[in-house]
This record gives structure tokens, sequence and C-alpha cells, in this order.
């Protein structure tokens, strides 16, 4: 163990990546809509709901949903568009800022409202991203 | 020691050592390995053994070094998952790897 611990103290650090920015360069923004696309429903039968487990399980989904869309629109922002794309769309920070709020915001709402709110604004950048592709 | 005379000596021992050392970056294979983590990755392990379903690797991908755990063999193609399935994109996109690019397996962390 010890001279492990040696072995590892000589030899030079390397990084290996652990997550998703990938080579291969794999983004869509289909992926924040499949989760909001959820959320809209869980809104939609919420109020159909009586019994206060099944309000609690949609409660704690809609709320795990409505994290894996921040984090699939923060991919897209901070890996997907670059300078050049804030040039052609200069509203594009607005627009993630508005949409990542919007997913805060169906976190403590049952409002389908909200959740629409929330699909259209990934519409729109979707709608961004699909220019930033055909441009190419 | 100086930089300059630093670079030859790491890649002096990069070349030779048996044994790597990386930092983790990302959080696709906590509550494993966390992001930062450091790991040593033994090269000559895979020399005398295949590879096993659950070993934590580290491979080259178009090259970039990824860390992850093969989670299915399929005539000698390796399928790789991070733990932490909600945060990693791994084989599901980029498709088994060969065993060519496998570097070695973490064998400290």
């Amino acid at each position: 163990m010890k001279l492990i611990n040696l072995i590892g103290k000589i030899l030079p650090t390397q990084i290996a990546y652990a997550h998703c920015d990938l080579p291969c360069g794999v983004y869509d923004p289909a992926q924040a809509r499949i989760e909001a696309e959820s959320i809209m429903k869980i809104l939609e039968k919420y109020s159909d709901l009586h019994e206060e487990e099944q309000k609690w399980r949609a409660v704690f989904v809609k709320e795990e949903r409505a994290e894996l869309v921040k984090h699939h629109l923060w991919v897209l922002w901070t890996d997907y568009f670059k300078p050049e794309h804030l040039e052609k769309f200069p509203n594009l920070h607005d627009l993630f800022w508005r949409a990542t709020k919007a997913a805060g915001q169906v976190k403590k709402s049952v409002d389908p409202a909200d959740g629409q709110k929330l699909l259209d604004l990934i519409d729109e950048i979707a709608d961004v991203f699909k220019k930033t592709k055909t441009a190419k | 020691m100086s930089s300059k005379k630093q670079k030859p000596l790491n890649n002096f021992l990069l070349n030779l050592s048996p044994i790597l050392k990386f930092k983790i970056a990302g959080h696709s294979m906590s509550p494993t390995l966390d992001d930062r983590q450091i790991v040593l990755v033994n090269r000559f392990y895979f020399f005398f053994k295949k590879p096993q379903v659950n070993d934590i690797i580290a491979a080259n991908i178009n090259g970039k070094i990824f860390i992850k755990r093969i989670t299915k063999i399929k005539i000698n193609n390796y399928f790789l998952s991070g733990d932490n399935k909600k945060d990693s994109i791994d084989s599901r996109k980029f498709g088994m790897i060969s065993k060519r690019n496998i570097i070695g397996k973490v064998i400290f962390k």
C-alpha cells in the first residue's frame, strides 16, 4: 500500500474523463423535452390524484425530472453552444436563463400552464439548435 | 525543477511506467469514483488476464481518456457504462470498444 502511495506521488497526473462531454459530440434538446413532457403529464394528472402517497410520488418525480431538464439545458448551454452561436442568436443566454428558471418554477407549481411554458421555451431552444445545425 | 526539465521526465515516466496516474474529471462514475479523485491504472494487467465484466478501466476513445466500468462483453468487444447512469453518456452513445482501446485497469483509488 505504501509503495503504491509512493508511485502515485512520483507519477505525473493525466486527466481521465468521466462525464458527458464526449468526442462523439452528441447533443440534442430532445433530452430536455422528454423530461419536460413527463413533468407536463404529471401536472395534468396531479389534480386527479387523491391519495397522499400518489401525490407525494408525483411531486417527487416532478422535481427529479425538473432537475434533469436543468441538467440537459446546462449541458447544451455550456458545452454545445459556442460564442459564434451567441453572435447569431443574441437572446441565447436570456433564453436559457428563462428556460432553467421555468424548470425551477415547475418544481414548486402544480399548474399545467407552468409546464407548458417550460415546453415552449425548450422548443424555442430546439429551434435555435436546429438553425445552428443547418447553418453548418 | 523547471517545467522544461519536468516534461521529458514526465514523458519518460508515462512511456515506461506500468502504472499510470489519472485525475477523474466528471461525475459519471460516482459514487464509486468522485470528480477530481486520483486513481492508479495498471497498464499491464490485461496482458495476462482478459477484461471482465465489472472491471473499471481506462480507455482511449477518439484520443480522449475515459474511466468507465465494463458492463457487457460480446466477442472481444466491451460495453462501457458509468456508475452514475443519470450523468453518463457511455457505450450507449459511442458503441462498444475493442481491447486495443483499453489502456489498463483501475487498481487503486
